[in-house]
């Protein structure tokens, strides 16, 4: 019996893998530059934001704890923020309507739903993927990237994991039921991008405000990450655990939602 | 448990949330509270269902007596609110025409990702795509995108890879009925092939003459309910009788005649009431006679009243109109009552047969209909089988020497 489960498993994974992959072709498929359009957006937001914020605002990041005297630039520490960003809208816009979108699947075909979260993530995690080599190249290129850095910024990067995909089975679970969702995330996320450390450094942020900036899981992943890719350093271990046990928590709840709402996702959408 | 056992259902029920709050479905669904949810509809009560291997099982019923509902649960698509569904194989499920079919992708594409869903490989579908492209018969189509196809090429290729998955179970939905004649013959051909070589199969279909070639057995749904589990033929006969229950005749016997609920009175200038089915002999033949009280209520000049007879299966067998006839009622006025008779030659073959009759004013050469009364009666006809079919032509078969 184990063995059955176990193989239906993997062919549930196979299936979701190969759905992620048949929407990236469908996207790309009517246009003439395919797949190169996975790596244009963010090159061009890079360019755009580069000049806007890094050369006529004069914004930079120093090295912490080198006095002020080493900067890093504008480029590569707004990447990382962007490219977090990028991801983040990504997975939360399409996941609230995500059952209604895939309605075909959800009422006519024979795998279970979280297939269909999963291959949403997956296909999420190809756009994800670019950003970060893309990000991973600047910082090599740049001298930024060191072993201990990179090693940081897995275990970084698995939290963020674990937080996107529980956030984005909960939105999905949510956002069948309620249309509201979808239109109050589009607006949070837009909020969300200037109330985040992306274009200007944390240390720009007003002492008493900035502690209210860890309530921000956006910011919190975002320094995560951009400590250990631009200054190869751990990122502070206090905010690490507190967000993979937020994360933890927060997969617990959306699982009770999915399991409880799954029967009735076919009735609504 | 029998091992040669695909499915078992046991009391699956099934109870649709309604749209209309979809909050309180929500609530419902993670808390429980029954209370403030009011619109549900129960659409399955209670099934009990077991497919073995081999089997052929045809599901019927009238449209919205569970049907759909019922494949969505045992293909595993839709989840039951109650019950228990236990597979013990591979089951394919073609619920829809071209479920999770892409528009941009060609058909090649599409078979892929169809096989995909149904729990294929890449290479199990490499070793079957051959065979699908040759059944659908798509020709250059194949390789073109699905938006360019007729719904017909659609389903062409849909059934074309259901039929390839090579599932222990294969349940098809309504997909049959389109298609021209010949594909339909193809895939009938291809499920008595299928048959032979020990598939098990789930139909779903209108189609009573299908399930009574095709299904080793019958199951009937009605209101939700099972009503009927066994042999074909049997089904198809409780199949037929909840249709014409439907239509508002219960009783089976014949001869006994009950005024339809679906009268539909237009301007009801004229109606007709106290209808009655009887037999006369005329000349040694059987005649069936309708007889009717007319009854108008407001003058009318012209009047003409058109019958006809129609088998079960929705055929005219023969209509009768009164306004090209010569015999037309002159004229009426408002409170006045005659007694009708409509008359018939009883030169039918065993079947069931239903009577409409239409009263029209004839203004000019327009007629203007003052009441229908559709399939207001129904009759059986016994016999022989020898003949089957609509008209007794008094067939027979002589050899000379």
């Amino acid at each position: 019996m184990l063995k059955i489960i176990n193989s239906q498993f993997r062919e549930n994974l196979r299936l979701a893998w190969d759905l992620a992959h048949r929407d990236l072709s469908a996207k790309y498929r009517r246009s003439a530059l395919g797949w190169l359009w996975l790596i244009l957006p963010p090159v061009c937001l890079l360019a755009i934001y580069s000049l806007v914020f890094g050369r006529i605002f004069g914004i930079e990041w120093k090295i912490p704890h080198h006095g002020d005297t080493e900067s890093v630039g504008f480029a590569l520490p707004f990447f990382v923020g962007l490219s977090i960003y990028l991801t983040l809208s990504d997975v939360v816009n399409s996941s609230t309507v995500l059952f209604a979108s895939k309605r075909t699947y959800v009422v006519k075909s024979p795998f279970p739903l979280w297939v269909i979260w999963l291959a949403n993530l997956l296909r999420a995690a190809v756009h994800a993927g670019v950003s970060l080599l893309l990000v991973l190249t600047l910082a090599l290129f740049q001298q930024r990237l060191t072993i201990v850095g990179f090693g940081w910024m897995v275990i970084g990067l698995l939290c963020c994991c674990a937080f996107v995909s529980s956030l984005s089975l909960l939105l999905a679970a949510l956002g069948a039921f309620i249309g509201d969702i979808s239109e109050a995330t589009r607006l949070l996320l837009r909020v969300l991008f200037y109330a985040t450390p992306i274009t200007y450094p944390l240390i720009m942020v007003p002492l008493p405000y900035r502690e209210w900036m860890w309530f921000n899981p956006l910011a919190t992943m975002v320094e995560l990450l951009r400590d250990p890719i631009v200054f190869g350093q751990m990122p502070p271990l206090q905010v690490l655990v507190i967000f993979f046990f937020s994360s933890l928590l927060l997969f617990g709840v959306a699982l009770w939602v999915f399991r409880r709402v799954k029967g009735v996702i076919s009735d609504v959408v | 448990m029998s091992s040669d056992l695909i499915l078992r259902a046991t009391e699956i029920s099934k109870i649709y949330s309604g749209t209309t709050h979809p909050l309180a479905t929500l609530r419902h669904a993670l808390f429980g509270t029954a209370s403030d949810v009011t619109d549900q509809y129960p659409v399955l009560e209670g099934i009990n269902l077991e497919i073995r291997h081999g089997e052929t099982v045809g599901i019927m019923g009238s449209n919205g007596a569970g049907k759909t509902t019922l494949l969505g649960i045992l293909g595993n698509v839709i989840e039951q609110t109650e019950g228990k569904v236990e597979r013990f194989g591979r089951i394919a499920t073609l619920l829809g025409l071209t479920a999770g079919f892409n528009p941009n992708f060609s058909g090649r594409e599409n078979a892929y990702l169809f096989c995909s869903i149904q729990g294929l490989s890449r290479r199990q579908t490499d070793e079957r795509i051959a065979d699908i492209e040759d059944f659908a018969d798509l020709g250059r189509y194949f390789e073109l995108p699905l938006r360019t196809y007729s719904s017909g090429m659609q389903a062409r290729l849909a059934f074309a890879s259901a039929v390839h998955v090579a599932a222990d179970l294969i349940i098809i939905d309504e997909t049959l009925a389109v298609g021209d004649a010949n594909f339909r013959m193809k895939c009938y051909d291809r499920i008595r092939q299928m048959k032979q070589d020990g598939q098990t199969f789930i139909l779903v279909s209108h189609n009573q003459n299908m399930v009574a070639n095709y299904c080793t057995r019958g199951i009937v749904l009605d209101g939700g309910k099972k009503v009927f589990d066994g042999l074909t033929f049997e089904a198809v006969e409780v199949y037929k009788r909840i249709r014409t229950e439907a239509m508002g005749d219960s009783d089976l016997k014949g001869k006994v005649l009950k005024l339809a609920s679906n009268k539909r009175s237009l301007d009801s200038a004229a109606v007709m009431k106290d209808f009655r089915l009887t037999e006369r002999n005329i000349d040694g033949e059987t005649f069936g006679v309708v007889s009717a009280l007319l009854s108008v209520q407001k003058d009318i000049e012209h009047l003409s009243v058109n019958f006809g007879i129609s088998n079960q299966h929705g055929i005219v067998v023969c209509a009768w109109d009164g306004a090209r006839s010569v015999l037309k009622i002159p004229k009426l006025n408002s409170g006045d009552e005659r007694n009708l008779e409509m008359i018939f030659s009883k030169r039918l073959l065993p079947g069931r047969y239903f009577i409409s009759c239409i009263i029209n004013e004839l203004i000019g050469d327009v007629t203007k209909p003052q009441s229908i009364y559709q399939n207001f009666l129904s009759f059986e006809i016994v016999g022989s089988d020898v003949m089957s079919g609509i008209a007794d032509l008094n067939m027979s078969l002589v050899m000379h020497e």
